[in-house]
């Protein structure tokens, strides 16, 4: 039990890689508030995976204000925030000729601003606890172009580098922030690709270029990665990119 | 236990963070082929330590006809190589105008064609059981620029792009390559550094350059992450990655407030 007496913060807890995550964190003795973008209820699907130490949260991480109140209830709640998890985000093409303002913004606030502001919200009470963990989520899309994600790609990038920049800045109070890169994932949000003939042209590229005979991964190892990255295993890994995508990103 | 019934052949393994591999794997279930430059009896005294009928071997990587040698020997010894890691490697200063040609040619034919050496004679025999993981030792150095390291920092980086460039290779036959860049970590390859007066500016220019204020990690900060990409069960996932380990050395400026 890695992370008994532990308090972890997983938003993007109600689904896909961000669920697995809470789930795996509860399995090894953490206290887990699970936080969904819109509604209780979706967070709670996953606290009654996770038993009887999880709560459920709602906050959409794009507006500062909600996250104030957040990190306050989680405070109030578990009285302590040992580990963060940023895995909340939004994934949608945006491709030239074929992307408005409004997706834009959409896109930059929930997967960048929102990554900052639960950081700069967060890290005061680590500092004051005197050290915790940081995980961002990036993307395997944040170290290469997207021709049909254009703003995921660089708002990804962003995270990436934005997590040295914190590492940097959060290291000399023994907080570790460190950045999980997945690659394609076998997650509901991608069940079409992996199963529908319509999709059958993407899901044949992604296969051509994963460099690993499967071309999705598996969730609960994205999950592992990240308690590795929580774990005192990994206390020298500061601002590190850890790219866990099959390959994708290798080679061409 | 991670590693069970898994054999490991591990160059450098006799010191350093080669050493501290073979224990950490050893402790997970793994035989290791312990493998040092010329000592055979820090090889055997690092084999007898972690049990698990592991043995020690000497063999200059930098000699291909020596290295394939080795292996055939670890294959016949233990039937099998499961994990392959590239440890072994030399660390000095090459100061452009004060560097003589042999301490040059030393550095590239220990630290990357002797990686390349090592991996191209196991790579035939993982191909043919359609499994294997190799993990290469670079270093940060391979990512970030030092003065008076040109050649350390060019074949660190070299052994950085060789690991994508042969996972490009390989992933499809079931073979993991990933590579470490440890920063500074305690290791007998820069006890000078941290001990020699002499050198205090040296010691004091990695202080400020380290973020997390532990300017040198343990070897087994570095052997943990070995584990997790050699675990089936945590590296699955990962290829031609490079796992940077080393305090944020590597982050980017910072200034201690």
């Amino acid at each position: 039990m890695r992370f008994e007496n532990k308090v972890a913060l997983v938003t993007g807890g109600s689904s896909g890689i961000g669920a697995e995550i809470c789930v795996r964190f509860a399995e090894e003795g953490a206290r887990v508030a699970v936080v969904a973008s819109s509604s209780l209820e979706k967070a709670q699907a996953t606290v009654d995976r996770c038993g009887e130490n999880a709560r459920p949260f709602a906050c959409d991480v794009s507006d500062v204000g909600q996250i104030s109140k957040l990190v306050a209830d989680v405070k109030d709640e578990f009285g302590q925030i040992d580990i963060l998890v940023n895995a909340a985000g939004v994934f949608y093409p945006t491709r030239i000729g074929e992307t408005d303002e409004a997706m834009y913004d959409g896109m930059a606030d929930a997967n960048l601003k929102g990554c900052f502001f639960m950081c700069d919200t967060v890290a005061p009470h680590m500092i004051e606890a005197g050290g915790g963990k940081i995980v961002n989520l990036g993307s395997a899309a944040g170290v290469a172009g997207r021709s049909n994600y254009i703003v995921y790609s660089a708002v990804k990038a962003a995270v990436i580098n934005m997590t040295r920049s914190l590492a940097a800045a959060l290291a000399p109070h023994d907080i570790n922030v460190n950045c999980l890169a997945p690659g394609n994932t076998a997650t509901a949000m991608n069940e079409n690709v992996r199963t529908e003939p319509e999709y059958a042209e993407i899901y044949e590229t992604i296969k051509q270029k994963t460099l690993s005979n499967r071309p999705f991964a598996d969730p609960r190892e994205m999950a592992g990665a990240v308690l590795f990255l929580c774990s005192q295993d990994a206390s020298a890994a500061h601002g590190t990119l850890l790219l866990m995508d099959e390959g994708l990103s290798a080679g061409y | 236990m991670e590693l069970r019934n898994k054999v490991a052949l591990i160059t450098g393994g006799s010191q350093g963070i080669g050493e501290e591999i073979a224990r950490t794997f050893a402790a997970e279930g793994a035989t290791c082929a312990v493998i040092a430059s010329s000592n055979i009896r820090k090889a055997n005294k690092v084999a007898k330590d972690i049990k698990r009928k592991s043995r020690g071997y000497t063999c200059d990587v930098s000699k291909p006809a020596e290295v394939n040698k080795m292996v055939d020997k670890v294959i016949k010894d233990f039937k099998k190589i499961d994990i392959l890691v590239n440890a072994a490697g030399v660390f000095y200063p090459t100061p452009a105008g004060e560097t003589k040609s042999t301490d040059m040619n030393r550095m590239v034919d220990i630290n990357l064609k002797g990686n390349w050496n090592v991996t191209n004679a196991v790579v035939p025999h993982m191909k043919s059981r359609k499994r294997g993981n190799i993990i290469n030792i670079a270093s940060v150095a391979g990512v970030r620029a030092l003065p008076a390291y040109a050649m350390y920092c060019a074949t660190k980086a070299g052994i950085v792009m060789m690991t994508r460039a042969l996972a490009t290779e390989v992933s499809r036959d079931g073979i993991h390559v990933n590579s470490i860049s440890p920063g500074n970590t305690e290791s007998p390859m820069n006890e000078d550094i941290r001990t020699d007066p002499e050198l205090k500016p040296v010691l004091d220019f990695m202080e400020m350059l380290t973020p997390s204020g532990r300017t040198y990690s343990q070897p087994s900060d570095i052997a943990n992450t070995a584990l997790f990409l050699a675990s089936p069960k945590t590296g699955g996932a990962i290829y031609g990655a490079n796992f940077v380990i080393d305090e944020g050395f590597a982050a980017g400026l910072f200034v201690a407030s």
